[in-house]
């Protein structure tokens, strides 16, 4: 079976979506877990825990646009 | 509206011997943040002061042992009856014989409820006895016998005891209790270290807990004892509940005046502890804080005092309280679990009353998830299920922004076109012909790529130039041009960027031409003014902004998700009714929609506060400013002597 340069295109976007998804939960994954151990500790840190334990989602912004260039 | 109210510091000077009654005026009026003096000697509690102290802490630890009672009682017993200071004085003597006797009672019920528990434990013994069946005389103190009671793993009888110990010189008795096997036996002295190595390789456990049973009840079948302790846990029982209805009974009748009576000492004691505050000389007191400058008049009319207003130093940071209409109000905390604005910041509680639940809508943007939501907020319905949950008082926060989020989520629900995933609104509503964007379809998710991007460039602007403005306040003109200044050059050249060539990029068309001239021309300029600001450090977050504004498409992203979930379960729930099997499709439809709005209050809701707080107040809000609290206390049970 051949794949077309479609097909290609669409595992490449999935693959940009998918990685990236991917990459930020790791990186969501150990923040999210100290910021809720700070968050036990004194409850005003919610609004800095939030903040940083967001920071890495914009990868997944960086996947889904490429897969959108790639799937005009 | 964009800024806290605005103090004054001012000094207050009298004579020491009217300290108290100023105090007591200034806990009226509730306008005085005081602040602690430093310079001559402090003042000391004033007399009385510990007296009352502990009389508030013993009347505090009976409220607080009674608070189940209370909260029953309570909810009963509205509205709230307000008393006098004068009728509490009047009666003290009263309230206090009252608070002795929930004293008294609340001791007597622990004690009981103790002895509740030690019958019904020693019953639980009995009944292992029981299914011995032996009568309690047998457990002697004997010479030659020794006797163990306990569990064992299997069941044991005796022949195989017998060829085990080559012995018969011991008994044994057998029950089953509880699921377990109950094992007593008695044997000679002499073959007490054979039987201890038997029991152990049968797992046999001893209970030490029968042995004071045996020691107290020495005679007769457990079965009777069993009998008679049932007839005195009855008893026991009763005393409790006459005692729990006396408890009830006094706390119908007096909980406010015991209620008033607290909140009197509070008050009383937050005047006498204050001196600590304040300073004082041999024949005068003087009293620092701040009050807000519309109340001002309030203070200067305490007569024979002598008032004045201080200049502001820079040491002196006034205490923020902020001043927005009722329907900004919840929005304030959004910006204080962040963190409260200093006094001379931005408030941006009334910007985010704007972007809160405009992004919120942009997100969910269904009209039926939309109406649920307004039903459920404006009903109440929200605030009781979160206050179960144990979000206490934010419950009531969280629904009104949820309320003002819902009318934007019906908004653009009319935009989209959707309803619970169905797009069926335009057969009934009349749309303009730019409308709707069809959020599932290709072009639709251009048109909002666009949006959303735009909408976040704005947002970005408007961050930027109030952190212009707040540096230009705090730290004047020339670093805010080279902090704020050289940010927003660097801003507007990744707009260029982004409209340029990322946005064609992604639609498919020919970027704009000059575009990344003119955008490396804007980050090197930008670039310039950090480093000659002596900010060469910041270069490195140049990037940043770029995801700053992609950022924003999460907007389009999250709420494509959302309503692709109500899709696939409209889809799932409508073919199991087409293909005859209406209850499972309902049920799809239900729980489906259920979930999928359970999960868009709360995506959409952290989503919508992350853009907030990680691309918006980053470019202008600091905080870390302090709560104004006026000196005195909320009136709620008492009112205060004329």
């Amino acid at each position: 079976m051949e794949v077309g340069v479609e097909g290609y295109k669409a595992i490449g976007a999935a693959l940009a979506i998918g990685l990236t998804g991917l990459a930020a939960g790791i990186a969501e994954k150990e923040i999210g877990a100290a910021a809720v151990g700070a968050m036990a500790e004194e409850e005003r840190l919610f609004a800095k825990g939030l903040i940083l334990t967001v920071i890495p989602e914009t990868i997944v912004i960086f996947g889904l646009i490429i897969a959108m260039r790639l799937l005009p | 509206m964009l800024r806290p109210k605005s103090m004054e510091r001012v000094l207050l000077v009298g004579s020491k011997e009217r300290l108290e009654e100023v105090l007591e005026t200034i806990r009226e009026l509730r306008v005085l943040h005081l602040e602690e003096f430093t310079g001559t000697e402090k003042g000391k509690p004033l007399e009385g002061s510990e007296e009352i102290s502990e009389k508030l802490i013993s009347l505090r630890s009976v409220l607080s042992r009674l608070s189940e009672e209370i909260r029953q009682v309570y909810s009963e017993l509205n509205p709230i009856h307000k008393i006098t200071e004068e009728e509490i004085e009047k009666k003290e003597k009263e309230i206090l014989n009252i608070i002795s006797r929930l004293q008294s009672l609340l001791e007597e019920r622990d004690k009981t409820k103790s002895t509740l528990n030690d019958k019904k434990s020693e019953i639980n013994l009995l009944r292992i006895l029981e299914s011995l069946d032996i009568r309690l005389d047998v457990f002697h103190e004997y010479e030659t016998i020794d006797y163990k009671v306990g569990v064992t793993q299997t069941e044991l009888n005796e022949e195989m005891l017998k060829s085990e110990l080559n012995s018969d010189e011991f008994e044994i008795f057998t029950g089953f209790h509880d699921g377990k096997n109950i094992l007593a036996i008695f044997y000679r002295k002499e073959l007490s270290k054979s039987v201890e190595r038997l029991l152990d390789r049968f797992g046999f456990s001893e209970l030490e807990e029968i042995y004071k049973i045996t020691k107290k009840y020495r005679s007769g079948h457990p079965s009777e004892i069993i009998n008679s302790l049932e007839m005195e846990l009855h008893e026991i029982k009763e005393n409790a509940s006459r005692l729990e209805a006396e408890i009830l009974s006094i706390l119908k009748e007096n909980l406010f005046r015991i209620l008033a009576y607290e909140e009197y000492l509070k008050a009383k004691s937050i005047v006498k502890e204050a001196p600590l505050w304040v300073g004082v000389t041999k024949e005068t007191f003087l009293l620092e804080g701040w009050v807000p400058s519309d109340s001002i008049d309030s203070l200067s009319s305490l007569k024979d005092i002598f008032f004045t207003k201080i200049e502001e130093d820079e040491n002196s940071e006034p205490p923020t309280l902020l001043e927005n209409p009722q329907l900004i109000k919840p929005f304030e905390a959004l910006v204080n679990s962040y963190s409260v604005p200093r006094y001379h910041e931005i408030d941006p509680s009334s910007l985010i009353f704007v972007t809160f639940p405009l992004f919120y809508g942009l997100m969910l943007g269904d009209v039926g998830y939309g109406m649920l939501l307004l039903i459920l907020t404006s009903s109440g319905i929200l605030k009781s299920f979160l206050e179960k949950l144990g979000f206490g008082s934010s419950s009531r926060v969280i629904s009104k922004i949820l309320l003002v989020s819902s009318v934007w989520t019906i908004i653009f629900g009319y935009v989209y076109n959707e309803f619970f995933g169905f797009e069926i609104l335009r057969n009934i509503l009349p749309y303009p012909s730019f409308l709707p964007v069809h959020r599932l379809g290709k072009e639709g998710i251009k048109e909002l790529f666009l949006i959303t991007v735009t909408i976040g460039i704005a947002h970005l602007y408007l961050g930027l130039i109030m952190g212009f403005r707040n540096k230009a306040i705090e730290e004047g003109l020339r670093k805010a041009i080279h902090e704020k200044g050289g940010w927003l050059l660097i801003l507007t050249g990744m707009t260029v960027l982004v409209y340029g060539l990322i946005l064609p990029m992604v639609t498919g068309s020919q970027g704009i031409s000059g575009s990344m001239e003119l955008f490396v021309l804007l980050i090197i300029s930008g670039s310039f003014l950090l480093v000659s600001g002596g900010l060469g450090i910041e270069i490195v977050e140049i990037p940043s902004i770029l995801s700053n504004i992609l950022s924003y498409t999460r907007l389009m992203a999250i709420g494509i998700s959302s309503a692709v979930i109500a899709v696939s379960f409209n889809e799932m729930g409508i073919g199991s009714i087409l293909s005859g099997n209406e209850i499972l499709g309902g049920l799809i439809l239900l729980s489906g929609h259920s979930i999928n709005l359970a999960l868009g209050i709360i995506g959409p809701g952290l989503h919508s506060l992350r853009l907030q707080y990680v691309e918006f107040f980053t470019k202008f809000y600091l905080g870390g400013g302090r709560r104004f609290s006026p000196f005195g206390l909320e009136r709620k049970y008492t009112i205060p002597r004329r």
